[in-house]
Parts: C-alpha cells; structure tokens; sequence
C-alpha cells in the first residue's frame, strides 16, 4: 500500500516537475528575446488574456457552440453505431456483405465534406454537426462490430447451457461484452469529434472556438489566440479524463483484470 | 421408465458423427459413437488431447448439433440445451462472467428459469455454502483463485438442481493438489443430489476415480474402443483408493485401451 | 475455384447495388446540390484525367508523405528513447498529453503566424497532428517488451545498439504498426485541413473553391478524389505492412 503510495507521490512530482520546466522554457525564450515578441507573447499576458475570455460573451458563445454541436453530433452517432452495429456484429452474412461499404466510406476524410456540408447548410448548427456524424460513426461502428463479434464463445455456451432468456442474455452478457470495445470507440470519437468540430468552425466559419481563433489570428491578436489554443487543449484533456472515468465506472471489470493502461 | 437394465438409462449417444470443413475438405473427428449412460451414474469419458472431447460433450448438451447420430436424454431427442443441465467447463475464467459477483453468477440462470426471489436466495446460498464458498459471494470470479472459480461453476450447476451434470476438463487448469479437493467435492455433490454426472478428462487416473464407468475414445477420427466397469467402492479416497490394487489393474487395462 | 467466387459475390452484391441505386436515383435528379452521376464521373474524367494532377493531387500526395514520413519517424524515435527512460516519461507525460490534446487543426492559424503559408508549415502541421498515436504506441510497446528477455540482452553484454534492433524493435513492432496506420488517417486530415485553410492549391484547396465558386460537379468529383486517396493510401500501407510483419500474422493464425 505504502509503496504504491510513494511511487505515485513520485509519479505525480515528476509530472509537475515536466509541466514547470515547460512554463519556465518559454518564460525564458521570451527574457532571452529568442523570439519575436509579437507572435509570442509571454506568459503573463496569455494568462491575463486567458482569464479575460471568461468575462467576454462572444468567447463563452463560441465555446458553448463548440461543445453543444460535439455532444450532440457524437450522441446521433453512437445511436446509428449501435443500431447498426449490432445488427452487423450478430448476423454474420449481413456483416461480409457490408464491410466493404465500411472499409471505403472509413477512409474518406470526413473534412473532404466540409464544402459539401456549408453548400447543404451553411453556417448552422448542423454543418459542423452533420461532418462529426459523419466522422465519427466509423471508429464508433467499428468497435460495436468488433465488441459483439468479440464475445466469448464459452461465456455464451455458458450463457446456453443455462437456458439464459433473451433479456438476460443480452442485458447480462452481450451489453457487458461490447461496453469496453464501445468506451474505447468513444475516446477515439470523442477528441476526433472535437477535431472536427473545431475544423469545420476554422474553415467554414460557423460559431465556436475554431472560428475565434481564426478571427483573433486575422485581427493579429496573438495573446488571446494563445489562450484560446490552450483552453483547447484543456477541453481535450477533459473530454479523454470525462471518458476515462466513464470508462472506469462502466467496465471496472476490464480495468481490474487487464490493467488497461490508456 | 424401467428398461431390462436395472437401472434406466438418462442418456443414449447414438451413432453419433461429427466432421468439420477444412481446406482439405471434410475432416471427420468422431465417428458413430455409441454408448449409454445410466441414470445416476457418474461416467467419464476419456481420451487422449485432439480426440474430439469437447465437441462430444457440446453435442451431447445441445450446444451443437452432430453432423449424423443423435443423443437423447431420457427418450427425448437432444436438439438444444435441455432443462435440468448442469453444465461446468474447462475456462473458469471465461464460463462466469467478470462483470457479476460470484453470488449474482450463480443467480441469473435460476433468475431466467423465473423462480422466485425468496427460493433464489435459499438456493444460491446452499450451493455456495455446498462448495465451501459462503463467506465468497460478494466477490467478483477474477478476485478468486482458479480452483475457487471452478467452485463457483459447479455451485452455479448446483442452484438449478440439474439432472445431469456435464463437465468437460473441469480440472485441466488448476494446480494438483487443488485438482484432488474438487475431484473429491464432485463425488461429495453426487453422492449427496443422486445426479447422472458425465465428466470428459484426458487424465486416465480421474477418469476411473470419479467414475463408475468409463467410456475411452481414441484413434483418428475417435471412437468407442471400450466401455469400462469401475468397481471400486464408495466413498473413495484420494489415497486408499488410488493405492488399491484394483486401481492398478484398471489404470493398466484404460491404458492398453488407449494404446491400441 | 467455385468457393473463392462466391466469397467475392457475397462481400460486393451489397456495395455493387447501391452504386447502382445512386446511378439510377440520381439519373433524372434536378436537384443542384445532388447532381446525377454520371454527369459526376464525367466532370471527374475532365478533372483528374490529367487536367489537374500536377496542379492538385500532386502537391496533396506529395505533402502526405512527407507529413507521414516525418511523424513516423519522429513518433517511433522519440517512443523508443521516451520508454527505454521512464523517468523521463513521467516528466514528459502531462507535455505529450497536452499537445496530443489540442485539436490540430486549431493550431493553423498559429503556425501560419510563426512559419508562413508555404509547404513547410503545412507538412510541419501535417506531421505534428498525425504523430501522437505512433508516439504513444511506441512507447507502450517498448515499456511492454518482456523484461526476461531485455534481461538476459543484458547478462550476455549484447550491446545497446543491437538490443534495439534485435529485440525491442521486432517486439514492438505490431503495435507500432497499429500506431503508424491511425496516424496516417489523423495525417491525411491534416493534409485537407491544411490545403483548406489559406491556400491555393491541393485538393482541399480544390473542393473548397468548388464550392466558393458554386461549381457542384467539381465538388463532387473532388470529394470522389479525395476518398480515393485515403483508400489507395490505406491499402498501401496494409500492404506494406503485411510484407514487413509477415511473421507476426502467420504467428497469429497458428
């Protein structure tokens, strides 16, 4: 007990030990002038700028857009994934006659529809909503498949042998089967949906924090782009912690007995 | 019920034939196997590794359908898993299921048989308390170890009150010493409930142990090569009745049968 | 022979039908936005046969593998030396998480401050959004090499060298495989999003103009090109990858 205590004590020092020799590298590239102080500011006055954008309307609208079009866009795709999905994971004909739909449609870039998208919609809601749809279905589709497919063939003998109602069968063996593949499904949608979302918000210029920066970048507000970008990144970071957790919730089983690492 | 026997019979494997498509066409792997398993009776069956076992015990539980031949179970022909199976497999860690503590394991399938609550309860925790595992039920099967969780298989085979027991290597995957306590708390269980048991083994020395006959497979494809009579009495004894004569004599005999 | 046919059938009777359901659903349509197919295709022979290759698609390729070929190496590089020092992973852990974390894609307008609008930024930007999972993978894989074996390497003084090549590398390299192939998704993203931001030229540039300029066949046959490219990129690398790991597969079917 002791140990682990202390090697995670010495873990999360030699973490922070990395976060402020990051800080203190451009604390001292910006003292040494090694850069152009326009186009980097110092730290200071991103911090400054990064608190301001809370009092400021139009960046907490962005933000809200941001978030609102990647919930709701990762929510209609884990909707069609599963309804497809289990319908190809459980029947194994309807699964060889449409893979190959799968393996071409994966593939295409979902930002290659970006125009399409602004022709259909414009700058609206379901734009950058549509293209995250779009892009995130297949990762989600795919570890649907893969979760029913990978159920274990003893567990599902067992699961027979034992005359199992349908009910059981599905909400005690198959759901618990798919969660772990479908919670990995979910992280890898998550941060590409948010990489879209921000995407189709630079390029096309709906409302939300890929369009803020592109606008603080053009009006050579550097300070506040800064803090933007990294506000982002947070975002990213809480929305791998929000599934992380989920994940550990939801499969405490998988964690336990694999070890899961990421 | 009564057949010229004096004890009937609960399970018949008739001619039954099993193939499996390969790339070089079909590859029979047991070929019109037939025998009899008496009503209360343990059997086993044993063979060498690759000699078909665990398809035999799918096929004579209903989980799979033979390519020819037929099982019955009690004058009923066996097309799917029949009620009043036990059914105890060789990957504990697989059979449970992780994500359910060891007391909701052992409860789902008599939950899905549509008993109520309050006799649930009772037999779940007889099972449990049957196998040595009363004070266990809170924990999940990975937490236990590996002769544990074949406890737990067999209490959960024990709550639905089956019939017929099936195991197939029920003890190929814990340490030996461990293997001696269940092959033991088998033959406890059976004397105890009075059920037909048929376990498949490769190890000769378990297979005449548990057993009061033994059915040996072997050659390629696997068939019958004979239907040995256990004469050893009850209770047995890890030591006693392995250190009997008759034990030699009937390990020698298996043992050419195999051979042969 | 029979077997082997049938097997073709079953996998393409379903995509060969709906190209036939767009073909024929589309014929009569009026719609502007969905234009019949065949008048498709044909704006997509105009276009790519060779009209605009040089111009688009060569400098799309061209940036791809560039992007690719530095995140890759970058990616198993830095993996290797991040997990053969763990302390200098747990330093540089919450960095990597970090940077991992930001969408690239916001980060354009900043790399178009500090490099300019040309090819290098894009190829920088391109390698920078791709690189994170072959990092990351690499460096579960080399922290996940049997420490038996990395033991006995070093009992029999087998240099460091050769303990890289001979046992961390081909140990690793399946998951290194599987890093490399999302990274090459997250790079043509990349390679899109960068031709789409201030540019002139490449196929994001490309479908993006067509649709500036309303011309909805050129649309769609860039759209087509672009979904070509990632599938020939992807079968390339699936090649490619079943050549160099040929004995990790046939390990797997056994």
């Amino acid at each position: 007990m002791t140990s682990t205590y202390i090697k995670k004590r010495i873990r999360a020092t030699t973490s922070f030990a990395g976060i402020v020799i990051a800080l203190l590298v451009w604390v001292i590239a910006e003292d040494a002038r090694l850069l152009p102080r326009s186009e980097f500011p110092s730290l200071s006055s991103t911090a400054s700028a990064f608190l301001a954008q809370f009092q400021s309307a139009s960046f907490v609208s962005a933000l809200a857009a941001t978030l609102s079009t990647w919930a709701v866009g990762l929510a209609v795709a884990l909707a069609i994934s599963l309804l497809i999905g289990s319908f190809l994971g459980s029947s194994a004909r309807a699964f060889r006659s449409s893979w190959l739909i799968v393996e071409f449609l994966k593939p295409i870039p979902p930002v290659a529809l970006i125009p399409l998208a602004l022709l259909l919609y414009g700058t609206s809601f379901w734009m950058p909503t549509g293209l995250i749809i779009f892009g995130t279905v297949w990762p989600l589709l795919v570890h649907v498949i893969a979760g029913i497919r990978g159920v274990d063939p003893v567990a599902l003998d067992s699961s027979r042998a034992y005359r199992l109602t349908r009910r059981h069968t599905l909400r005690y063996l198959i759901l618990p089967s798919v969660l772990p593949s479908l919670m990995t499904g979910l992280r890898i949608a998550g941060s590409l949906g948010l990489a879209i979302a921000v995407t189709a918000e630079l390029i096309g210029g709906s409302t939300g924090l890929g369009n803020f920066v592109a606008l603080d970048e053009s009006a050579s507000k550097y300070a506040p782009m800064y803090a933007v970008i990294i506000f982002t990144g947070l975002i990213g970071i809480a929305i791998n912690s929000l599934f992380k957790f989920l994940s550990r919730k939801i499969v405490p089983w998988h964690h336990e007995r694999f070890g899961a690492s990421l | 019920m009564t057949s010229t026997d004096a004890t009937p019979v609960e399970l018949t494997a008739t001619d039954l034939t099993v193939t499996y498509p390969s790339k070089s066409g079909q590859v029979n792997v047991l070929d019109k196997l037939t025998f009899e398993v008496p009503a209360g009776e343990i059997v086993s069956i044993v063979g060498p590794s690759g000699a078909g076992k665990t398809s035999l015990l799918r096929c004579l539980s209903g989980l799979m359908l033979p390519s020819a031949g037929r099982v019955e179970i009690d004058h009923l022909e066996i097309k799917e898993p029949p009620a009043g199976l036990g059914i105890v497999f060789q990957d504990y860690g697989r059979s449970l299921f992780p994500w359910m503590d060891v007391r909701s394991n052992v409860e789902l399938p008599l939950r899905s048989m549509g008993i109520s609550r309050n006799e649930r309860m009772g037999l779940v925790s007889s099972s449990l308390a049957e196998v040595g595992l009363e004070s266990f039920e809170a924990l999940y099967p990975w937490q236990l170890s590996g002769g544990m969780q074949q406890r737990v298989a067999i209490a959960r085979a024990l709550a639905c009150r089956p019939k017929v027991l099936m195991m197939d290597e029920p003890f190929a995957s814990v340490d030996a010493q461990t293997r001696f306590d269940l092959e033991d708390l088998v033959l406890k269980v059976h004397s105890t409930h009075g059920m037909t048991v048929i376990v498949v083994t490769h190890d000769i020395d378990e297979s005449i142990y548990l057993a009061q006959r033994v059915v040996v497979l072997g050659g390629k494809p696997s068939t019958v090569r004979e239907v040995i009579r256990v004469g050893l009495d009850f209770p047995r004894e890890q030591i006693s009745t392995r250190g009997n004569p008759e034990f030699g004599n009937l390990r020698a005999q298996l043992f050419s049968a195999l051979r042969r | 022979m029979i077997r082997i046919s049938a097997r073709i059938a079953n996998s393409l009777w379903l995509p060969a039908l709906l190209m036939l359901l767009w073909l024929v659903v589309s014929a009569h349509s009026s719609s502007i936005y969905f234009p019949p197919l065949t008048n498709i295709l044909s704006q997509f022979r105009k276009d790519w046969i060779f009209a605009n290759i040089g111009k688009d698609v060569v400098p799309s390729v061209r940036n791809l593998l560039l992007g690719f070929i530095l995140a890759s190496i970058s990616g198993v590089v830095l993996g290797l030396v991040i997990g053969l020092l763990p302390t200098l992973g747990k330093a540089v852990s919450p960095v990597i998480h970090f940077l991992r974390a930001i969408p690239p894609p916001i980060l354009l307008p900043l790399a178009a401050v500090l490099l300019g609008l040309g090819t290098s930024m894009k190829v920088v930007m391109i390698a920078f959004g791709g690189v994170w999972p072959t990092l990351i993978s690499t460096i579960d894989a080399t922290l996940s090499v049997d420490p038996v074996v990395l033991d006995t390497a070093r009992a029999y003084h087998i240099p460091l060298w050769t303990r890289l090549r001979r046992i961390v590398l081909p140990q690793a390299s399946p998951r290194i495989a599987a890093g490399l192939r999302t990274s090459l998704q997250l790079c043509i993203f990349m390679v899109v999003v960068s031709e789409m931001f201030a540019s002139k030229g490449g196929l994001g540039f490309f479908v993006l103009d067509a649709e500036q300029t309303f011309a909805i066949k050129q649309l769609w046959s860039g759209i087509l090109m672009l979904g070509l490219l990632g599938i020939v990129a992807n079968s390339a690398f699936s090649f490619f990858e079943s050549r160099i790991l040929r004995w990790y597969f046939m390990s797997q079917n056994k």
